[in-house]
């Protein structure tokens, strides 16, 4: 059972740390005119209206996913070795002492994706992908990775486009003492380093002015998309090339500079890269809520 | 019902690493190695050799084979069972532990002392006397170190370096004696449960993963596809002067 918050427009998703917050319908102009940020030229967007994942899934959030779906997620989807907050023994994965407030992070795309079909399993919704087959069914109702429209939509409301400039709100290369005594490191975490920038929990002290944690900063965020270049020409709820094995990875991570952190900066991911930067927030179509309690 | 002992015992095949080399480095003292990662043909009579049982059981401190074929032995109801057209895969889903277990075996059947060699023997051992970036060079050939796979590869996929080894470079990660050391906020912190690897693995990509210099880590206690083990023997000459 699901319940709206009909002031706040969250949704609560049982069982998970993360709560959906709608978007409302929406036009914009999309990406940026510097090409150092590989998002010109700026072109308009139309959105239908979606739902997006408040903060990054936690390494707790995917542990129950693990636990309940043995053999769901291979060795090629995650990766095990240090740094991280899984190890895999005989009796299968293991999430580490002290570390499930983290995003989830040593995962490919499909492993996300593979996630997402269980929230949508658990939610009686259609799965978005066949993570066998390597395919996507836009016309399913169930969770799926945002678009990178959807995910750039987002996160203007809390920062506009301009660069990242705060320290201590945004989990980067740069950070300020506040948010560095969060990192992972600290308590060495997951084994990581304290003599690095790790990650910190995927809940800030304060979210952004949309309702969403660490959007920029932290960990680099799996979208949709596949990656390709923008056109100037006006799209409605695009969702990327049709072929390529590169995705759209948005929102910077814990080893790169604040100043490169926007809401219109982009980077690719090889679909298959499993990496102790890359994490992911679910998204849901908003028109799909039809079984809305209360 | 799997047939539990084959007709000869394989033992691994040893090629010997001096001391010092051209390069001005080495361990000082010369040792013996594994030309390739141990095999599952011979972890298997090795786990036959040790267990009284028909057939060997799951041990998950020592090693925690899938249910599914792939990987060369399998589990299926505690009870282990051997795919007999994979015994030149190296062996995988062991643990650390099980890796140490498997060397102190040989070296009773040597009668040499047996263990995995420490991040510092390994390099020597891979850069074959020159300090190599890779077992075989110093450029990154991609197709004979890491062509695309899913799971490993037979052993002795590449040729041999200056040493006589192989395969030091990709398939899979090889596991080292020595513990991972971090920084913490007030100095190294040791004793996390997790152990070195060296190699690189069809796991990973970047060409630096699979520098000789680079050293990984994993829970010592991991079982999975992308990591395996070769055994080093001392060399009882010099172990004894």
């Amino acid at each position: 059972m699901r319940q709206i918050d009909k002031q706040s427009l969250s949704v609560t998703v049982p069982g998970c740390g993360f709560n959906l917050i709608e978007f409302g319908a929406r036009t914009f102009e999309m990406g940026f005119p510097e090409r150092a940020f590989r998002a010109a030229p700026v072109h308009e967007v139309t959105l239908d209206a979606f739902l997006l994942g408040d903060r990054c899934v936690s390494a707790g959030d995917f542990a129950r996913f693990l636990a309940d779906t043995p053999g769901a997620v291979d060795h090629m989807m995650i990766d095990c070795v240090d740094p991280g907050f899984f190890v895999h023994r005989a009796a299968g994965f293991v999430l580490r002492p002290g570390c499930a407030d983290f995003p989830m992070i040593q995962i490919s795309f499909w492993a996300a994706a593979a996630y997402c079909n269980w929230l949508s399993d658990a939610e009686g919704a259609r799965r978005v992908y066949d993570v066998a087959a390597r395919t996507v069914d836009y016309t399913a109702d169930g969770f799926r990775l945002p678009t990178e429209a959807e995910w750039e939509a987002a996160c203007r409301v809390g920062w506009g486009a301009a660069p990242a400039v705060d320290p201590d709100l945004h989990n980067s290369l740069d950070a300020g003492s506040r948010m560095a005594a969060m990192r992972a490191g600290v308590s060495l975490a997951g084994n990581f380093s304290s003599a690095e920038p790790t990650p910190v929990p995927v809940t800030a002290p304060v979210p952004d002015a949309a309702g969403l944690h660490h959007m920029l900063g932290n960990v680099r965020e799996w979208c949709q998309d596949r990656f390709g270049p923008y056109r100037s020409d006006p799209v409605s709820n695009p969702h990327g090339p049709a072929e390529g094995s590169f995705r759209v990875v948005r929102g910077g991570s814990y080893g790169e500079a604040l100043a490169t952190m926007s809401a219109v900066s982009r980077l690719a991911a090889f679909e298959g890269t499993r990496c102790e930067v890359y994490g992911f927030r679910v998204a849901r179509s908003a028109g799909n809520l039809v079984t809305v309690a209360g | 019902m799997t047939s539990r002992m084959r007709r000869t015992q394989a033992l691994p095949v040893l090629s010997a690493v001096p001391a010092t080399t051209a390069d001005g480095g080495g361990p000082g003292t010369g040792f013996w190695l594994g030309v390739v990662p141990v095999t599952v043909g011979e972890y298997w009579d090795y786990l036959c050799s040790a267990a009284a049982d028909p057939a060997p059981r799951a041990d998950p401190r020592a090693h925690g084979f899938p249910p599914t074929p792939g990987v060369g032995i399998r589990c299926v109801g505690g009870r282990l069972a051997l795919d007999a057209a994979d015994l030149d895969l190296p062996v995988t889903h062991v643990t650390w532990w099980g890796a140490r277990a498997y060397c102190s075996w040989l070296g009773e059947q040597l009668g040499r002392v047996t263990r995995l060699p420490t991040a510092a023997e390994w390099e020597h051992a891979a850069g074959g006397g020159r300090g190599l970036r890779w077992a075989l060079g110093d450029a990154f050939d991609r197709p004979l170190y890491a062509p695309e796979a899913d799971g490993p590869r037979p052993v002795g996929s590449t040729p041999s370096n200056a040493f006589g080894l192989r395969d030091l470079t990709g398939n899979v990660f090889e596991w080292c004696a020595d513990e991972l050391v971090v920084d913490g906020p007030d100095g190294p912190v040791g004793g996390l449960g997790s152990r070195l690897l060296k190699g690189g693995a069809f796991t990973v990509r970047n060409p630096s993963s699979f520098e000789n210099t680079t050293s990984f880590s994993a829970d010592e206690l991991t079982a999975v596809p992308y990591i395996g083990f070769r055994v080093l023997v001392e060399d009882a000459a010099t172990a004894s002067d």
